[in-house]
């Protein structure tokens, strides 16, 4: 691909002045000072709505988002719709469930999830086993915002050979670690402001312009619907509309998708960041207006094939269809824009995942085995260097290995991390379940769930292992197909209800409950000294 | 912080959009299109909308107006709570 010299230099103009706003976002709202969890790690608990509208929005629509699905689109067609009705019902699932995790955390001082595991359950393995789960989802995802920052690289024909190719992409994520380490989730939150702005103004005028480039939008549907049910994409496992077959993945991929997303820690981070836990349930409200964004974007998949795009085989692939689609009708100066949009949009999930796993480490691995009596200066300080190891893993794990392990590993994660749904969303309820039932079913979710993932092949039958998140179950006498995360979940929650009636029989300790039932209704508070949590 | 439990009724409004969304076979058509998009990709994306008016509808009417906002005021409002003191517990 030639060298788009505008491009680049538009793009480059954006990520400077990101950078610049990264580094000063340790004045903003500025605190006392940063050595804190609760200030490095959380913002201060003190956004309110704008900015939580902005931060939230910046961390769960991800750079991988925007290309990943309408490359689905692009390669499989319905199916990538699923990121639709995905970010529709989350958010009810938010509105219920968030704001009590918010209540509990601020009474408590809980900055991690797994902070409330081990006040509610009285178990160190079980909030041990959590935060794992949490850090181990999370470095793929990390992994896989690089991708994103690669694939707009690649379309502006940004290329070297040996270790130059990768340079970009290395000095791109030093320079986020280092605004990241100096400012904490400050950056990512004044940053977003930067990203979710070019965002709609990119999308907004590619969904009016491209349409009237390529003979609008019922064009570009016909032109997709042919091409998804050639023969040999139909072979392929494509479709424009779901069949009959079809439906059971594409609701479970929805809903699968949906329960696990806020139990990713930095989608908790970004709630715990917030001032009142109204602020989340105005967000919930708010908040969709992204989902129309991301419905949008996924219909650039289809004007990807409309306007007749063809991706590389191998490397990248289908997750260069937007980038490419973006530099071949837009002028180069807007293509800058729109591939500034993507990287950008990389940066704030990073930094705020980073942060997240960090805070995981500090309080829940390091702090509950090694340091118990750290205080909260030698916390913040645990945490800050952890969220450059993180970096440098995720950035090895794109540098060593290829781009579809990373995609494999993403897989693996979602499967992980909605393993931990029963300990924290049903604990947010009911202390019903047992500690090590739902250890028990922890395990059980995420050994049969990488089992399950592990035997599925790809659609086209060139890769063993890994291919799909969609397995096909054939087991009791029943035959469909679903999302592997949520027959694994589905799994976890008989063992742990079984396990609960049992260890309740056999009078099994179940531990003290740090919390009382209002904790979980409790309102903000005027500001006090930090509690001295931990 | 709890609404009137007339009100908690509400909260069953919010199954709308899993229902709407969830049960493919209700929507896994064609037509009738809409400004090109076929009914499939058009009826999803209203339920973003639709989704949206529910949940702002239902925060609307579950929230109890309060005399002074929180932020605001310098008093502390602990609607039946304990003790800030009880809220600087530790995890340990």
């Amino acid at each position: 691909m030639n060298f788009d010299g505008t491009a680049f230099g538009v793009f480059l103009g954006l990520f400077l002045l990101v950078t610049v706003i990264g580094f000063a976002a340790v004045r903003w709202r500025r605190a006392e000072s940063l050595a804190h969890l609760d200030e490095w790690g959380l913002g201060g608990r003190s956004f309110g709505g704008f900015v939580t509208w902005f931060l939230l929005g910046g961390d769960l629509y991800t750079a991988y988002t925007f290309i990943a699905v309408p490359a689905l689109l692009y390669g499989a067609g319905a199916i990538g719709f699923f990121a639709v009705p995905y970010t529709i019902i989350v958010y009810p699932l938010i509105f219920i469930l968030m704001p009590r995790l918010w209540s509990v955390s601020h009474r408590h001082g809980y900055v991690t999830p797994a902070d409330f595991v081990r006040g509610r359950f009285d178990s160190r393995t079980l909030a041990l086993a959590v935060a794992v789960t949490g850090i181990v989802a999370t470095m793929p995802y990390i992994a896989l915002q690089l991708v994103g920052i690669e694939a707009v690289l690649t379309a502006m024909g940004v290329h070297g050979s040996g270790w130059a190719k990768d340079l970009p992409l290395a000095i791109a994520f030093a320079i986020l670690a280092a605004y990241t380490y100096t400012s904490g989730l400050r950056a990512p939150a004044l940053i977003a402001f930067v990203k979710d702005t070019l965002i709609y103004v990119v999308i907004l005028v590619a969904v009016i312009y491209i349409p009237t480039r390529l003979g609008g939008f019922g064009h570009i549907f016909d032109v997709a619907q042919q091409k998804l049910s050639s023969p040999k994409a139909a072979a392929a496992g494509a479709s424009f509309i779901p069949a009959g077959k079809g439906y059971g993945a594409y609701w479970t991929l929805a809903l699968g998708s949906a329960l696990a997303l806020f139990m990713y820690p930095h989608s908790i981070t970004g709630v715990l960041a917030t001032r009142d836990r109204n602020v989340i349930r105005r967000n919930a409200a708010a908040l969709p207006a992204y989902s129309l964004l991301l419905g949008l974007i996924a219909l650039l998949g289809f004007m990807a094939l409309a306007a007749n795009v063809v991706v590389p085989k191998t490397g990248l692939k289908a997750n260069l269809a937007v980038p490419l689609l973006f530099r071949q009708m837009f002028p180069s100066w807007f293509a800058g824009v729109g591939f500034a949009a993507i990287a950008i949009g990389a940066l704030v999930p990073a930094a705020i995942m980073s942060i997240a796993a960090a805070n995981l480490f500090t309080r829940n691995v390091w702090g509950m085995f090694q340091d118990a009596n750290a205080s909260p200066a030698r916390e913040a300080a645990v945490a800050k260097i952890v969220s450059l190891l993180v970096k440098v893993g995720a950035l090895l794990i794109i540098l060593f290995l290829k781009v579809d392990y990373a995609l494999n590993f993403q897989l693996i994660g979602g499967i992980l991390i909605l393993q931990t749904f029963p300990a924290i969303a049903f604990g947010l309820y009911t202390r019903w379940f047992h500690r090590w039932a739902l250890l028990a079913g922890w395990a059980v979710g995420i050994g049969t769930g990488i089992a399950m993932a592990y035997v599925t092949p790809n659609a086209t039958g060139t890769q063993a292992h890994f291919g799909s998140s969609v397995y096909h179950w054939t087991y009791l006498g029943l035959d469909f197909k679903a999302y592997a995360a949520l027959i694994a979940f589905a799994l976890n929650v008989v063992v742990a209800t079984t396990f609960t009636v049992l260890l309740r029989a056999a009078r099994a300790p179940a531990g003290n409950d740090a919390t009382t039932a209002d904790d979980y209704e409790a309102t903000a508070v005027p500001a006090l000294n930090p509690a001295p949590v931990g | 912080m709890a609404a009137k439990p007339v009100r908690r009724v509400l909260y069953l409004l919010l199954l709308a959009p899993f229902v709407g969304t969830l049960w493919v076979s209700l929507y896994a058509r064609d037509k009738p299109r809409l400004f090109g998009f076929p009914f499939f990709y058009w009826y999803q994306l209203a339920w973003v909308i639709a989704a949206s008016g529910i949940t702002a509808f239902v925060y609307v009417m579950t929230t109890p107006r309060r005399a002074a906002p929180p932020e605001d005021e310098g008093d502390p409002a602990y609607p039946g709570g304990p003790s800030p003191r009880h809220s600087r517990e530790g995890v340990r």
